[in-house]
């Protein structure tokens, strides 16, 4: 199990950064210096996530898209990590206690990260 | 502030947030704070900031088999249903004598551990010693600690007094937005009777957790200032890198130490907090 949530926290982890680093430098090559000025505001996280997609269908807002969708990852990569345990408890260990655990918290946060 | 000054922070922030187990917002909030930056805002940047050290350091302790998984999975129902209740009682409840209640309490804590740890005689290397085996263990586990170049196997106790615990530090974390780390690796060091490394690596996978259930509060409220995330979000995992790979290496005590000293830190932090809180 440690192998699988480890890559998920490093793809996460990098995928997240490497976004934002590319936004960053895109955002400075269109305007001549660091400095983005997008409101960061959204109803929850994953409405988050998916107003980056929107602004990804816009070159001139790429940049903002970018920043975004990498913010957006580097949040919900603990919510994979706790789906992925969750299956892994069930699939793999066959251990049905801690996946329920698992698949308690994944509700919670589906509700948190969708509704709250 | 300047963007490169923030960087240099964040990495700062990720640096002491690994190696004391306490996420991202244990330096961040206070040197925010320190350079003009609104108290809110920074304390929305420092959860960003938690969930960016918690992945990148993860990394480092889930594949050293340091950071126990079964009682991460077990801790962090109980933390994010905390969570979800403290934020329910943050609009009935003062929390100027909260911000001073859990100071104190992180005062009173770090002063007995402290006192404690001089009386108790270091078995197996360890700086305090684990209670008896009570034949009630749960989560039992190992791990190879390069410091003391040897496999040491471990077990947890008092499951549900810890997720108790663990309820009560979300419900902390989500009336005050901080110190759920320092409370989580209290609850597995004294409740869990976890190793010390062991008790602050698996603390970041729940504090992990428990931060991404308050981004969306702070999202929905404007806190996250895009100038203050950016920089922030590619410090944080560098410095949380670096954290992770000298933890791996030093020994339980001297991580101790240094929990003990942030903890004095964070404590007095939140008294003056509460002390100076505006009505």
């Amino acid at each position: 199990m440690e192998p699988l949530i480890g890559a998920i926290l490093r793809v996460g982890s990098l995928a997240g950064s490497g976004l934002v680093l590319a936004g960053l430098v895109w955002a400075s090559q269109t305007t001549g210096y660091l400095e983005l000025t997008d409101p960061l505001t959204a109803h929850t996280v994953l409405r988050f996530f998916l107003s980056g997609v929107q602004h990804a269908k816009l070159p001139q807002t790429m940049p903002g898209a970018l920043v975004r969708l990498g913010l957006a990852i580097l949040l919900l990569t603990p919510y994979v990590r706790v789906i992925a345990s969750a299956w892994y408890f069930q699939v793999v260990e066959r251990q049905r206690a801690y996946a329920l655990m698992s698949a308690l918290t994944v509700l919670l946060l589906t509700y948190v990260l969708a509704v709250f | 502030m300047p963007f490169v000054g923030t960087v240099l922070i964040a990495i700062a922030a990720g640096f002491v947030g690994a190696v004391s187990g306490m996420g991202g917002g244990a330096l961040l909030i206070p040197m925010l704070t320190l350079c003009g930056i609104d108290i809110k805002s920074a304390i929305a940047v420092s959860v960003v900031s938690s969930v960016a050290v918690s992945n990148s350091a993860g990394v480092t302790y889930v594949r050293g088999h340091l950071a126990n998984l079964k009682a991460s999975a077990f801790s962090e129902v109980w933390g994010v249903l905390g969570a979800l209740a403290g934020a329910s009682l943050t609009l009935v409840t003062e929390r100027r004598w909260l911000f001073m209640a859990c100071g104190t309490l992180f005062l009173l804590v770090g002063v007995g551990m402290f006192l404690g740890s001089r009386r108790t005689l270091p078995t197996r290397g360890w700086f305090w010693a684990p209670s008896p085996r009570s034949g009630h263990e749960v989560f039992a586990s190992s791990y190879y600690d390069r410091a003391e170049n040897r496999t040491i196997a471990y077990a947890g106790q008092h499951p549900w007094l810890s997720a108790l615990c663990l309820f009560g530090a979300g419900v902390m974390a989500g009336l005050l937005g901080m110190g759920v780390g320092a409370l989580t690796i209290l609850v597995y060091g004294l409740v869990m009777r976890f190793p010390p490394k062991v008790a602050l690596t698996t603390s970041h996978l729940v504090v992990g957790v428990m931060a991404l259930a308050s981004a969306s509060v702070y999202l929905e409220a404007g806190l996250m200032n895009l100038r203050l995330v950016v920089p922030v979000v590619l410090g944080a995992p560098v410095g949380a890198f670096l954290g992770s790979a000298l933890v791996v290496r030093l020994p339980n005590r001297a991580l101790l130490l240094l929990f003990l000293v942030l903890i004095a830190v964070l404590g007095v932090h939140l008294i003056v907090r509460g002390l100076w809180w505006a009505a």
